[in-house]
């Protein structure tokens, strides 16, 4: 009995660590993404150190804008207007976005560029993937776009090879 | 029968190589598209990643096209390596890529691939030095035109350069090239092209060579300035010459002056004048005419 004693003990501890580091998630909940207005969530950032912001702005249950900020972000909201989801993981958010590159919608864009500002290996497979195998050549050229953009020295060994092969 | 068969079989052949041919073709262009889409990225990179590529796409096997475009970015990169290789295939590069590269350096603007366009001018060909032209005009590096023809001793390419002059609007040394090496044709067209009728008046009132002074006689009628009828008026009284005062009537007729024409042939006396003078009205189609008409009827 006295070590779930101990246990609730540390569970507690633990608790109060977390809710010290502030009101983050890691690995939060993208699909309750559902709610009207502005969300925010942030990613380990293709310029290492570093994290990146995305914002959404959801309307009728599907995003309407997905910004980035920096050099081509326009329109962000204010902060009052924001819900932050705090951390996220790579992969969760690049799968949340991804679904909006192959639905075709115009939001696609975006979400590509989105992407690319992604930490990791995944971020750039994806644009590979589309580069290499999509049907799309506009999406693909795209892919290729945001690729150099993200300046990742991985993106521009690709990029080196894209240009040379014949 | 047979031969039927064998019919088949070869269109069939040909039907299937033709889509495998335009398939491979369309992977060409996508590929091509996406190495375009590539490049044209590059030009948002930093100039230390970008630099490296575009220099690899311009040496490598590619297509004149992507070629060109990586001469462009490479001319939009801020970096000195990127001026030296641009100026290198401005050099030497193969012919249509050595022209293009060229003009680049006009794109590029960088004082130090402009100063390099002398030594390619004077080594150049024709092809060359056409180029050469074109990119001082892009640059709107001025001196470096009027070097071209204060320098040359062809008399073409005095022709080209002052009418890049005229293009770049440089009245200045427009104005220099008429002092410095005398008045001419080409200058004369470039005062035209660049609506500079202060040295047309020069040229107008030399009588020192009286084939340019009746072309830009005339051409003071084509540029049409606020006062260009009083000058051609004053150029048609004071003329000896039946040749200038028929350059001065043109001049006023293309300049559509036929106020300044009616009242020349007011105050003339002179019957064969009086018959030029309305010679050119009725061309001029000028109300003008009616007056000189119910004139002529109310003398009667």
């Amino acid at each position: 009995m006295s070590w779930l004693i101990r246990m609730r003990g540390l569970i507690a501890v633990a608790l109060m660590i977390a809710a010290s580091l502030g009101n983050e998630t890691i690995a939060s909940d993208l699909i309750a993404l559902s709610e009207e207005g502005w969300h925010t969530w942030r990613v380990p950032s293709v310029e290492i150190p570093g994290e990146e912001r995305i914002y959404v702005l959801m309307r009728s249950g599907e995003p309407a804008k997905i910004e980035v900020p920096g050099r081509w972000c326009n329109n962000l909201p204010h902060n009052g207007e924001v819900i932050d989801l705090g951390l996220v993981s790579t992969d969760e958010s690049i799968d949340w976005l991804q679904q909006y590159v192959e639905s075709r919608t115009d939001i696609g864009s975006d979400a590509l560029a989105a992407i690319s500002r992604h930490a990791g290996d995944r971020s750039l497979n994806v644009l590979i993937g589309i580069v290499e195998s999509d049907a799309d050549q506009e999406l693909r050229e795209q892919a290729v776009f945001w690729m150099v953009l993200s300046e990742s020295d991985d993106a521009f060994n690709y990029i080196d090879r894209l240009l040379t092969k014949k | 029968m047979h031969t039927h068969l064998k019919l088949i079989f070869v269109l069939l052949a040909l039907s299937v190589a033709s889509t495998a041919v335009a398939q491979t073709s369309q992977a060409d262009q996508d590929k091509e598209e996406l190495k375009m889409a590539a490049l044209e990225a590059l030009m948002s990179a930093p100039s230390d990643l970008a630099l490296p590529l575009v220099i690899k796409v311009l040496n490598g096997n590619n297509s004149d096209n992507l070629k060109e475009s990586a001469l462009f970015i490479l001319s939009q990169i801020d970096h000195p390596d990127a001026t030296a290789k641009l100026l290198e295939f401005a050099r030497s590069g193969d012919g249509g890529m050595q022209l293009e590269a060229i003009r680049m350096i006009g794109i590029n603007g960088e004082d130090e691939a402009i100063a390099g366009l002398t030594d390619i001018y004077a080594a150049g060909d024709a092809d060359v030095r056409e180029a050469v032209l074109e990119a001082y005009l892009i640059a709107d590096d001025v001196e470096g035109v009027f070097n071209i023809a204060m320098n040359t001793q062809s008399e073409d390419e005095y022709e080209e350069a002052v009418e890049t002059l005229a293009a770049m609007g440089a009245h200045e040394a427009l104005s220099k090239l008429r002092e410095a090496k005398g008045p001419s044709d080409a200058l004369i067209t470039a005062y035209i092209i660049s609506d500079n009728d202060a040295e047309l008046r020069k040229i107008a009132l030399d009588g020192s060579d009286i084939e340019l002074q009746i072309e830009a006689i005339e051409a003071l009628g084509i540029v049409g300035a606020n006062d260009a009828d009083a000058v051609l008026v004053e150029i048609y009284r004071s003329t000896a010459s039946e040749d200038i005062k028929e350059a001065a009537l043109v001049g006023l007729l293309i300049g559509d002056h036929d106020d300044a024409i009616l009242a020349l042939y007011r105050a003339s006396n002179n019957v064969v004048e009086k018959r030029d003078l309305l010679e050119a009205l009725v061309v001029m189609d000028s109300d003008s005419m009616m007056e000189v008409i119910e004139e002529a009827l109310g003398d009667q």
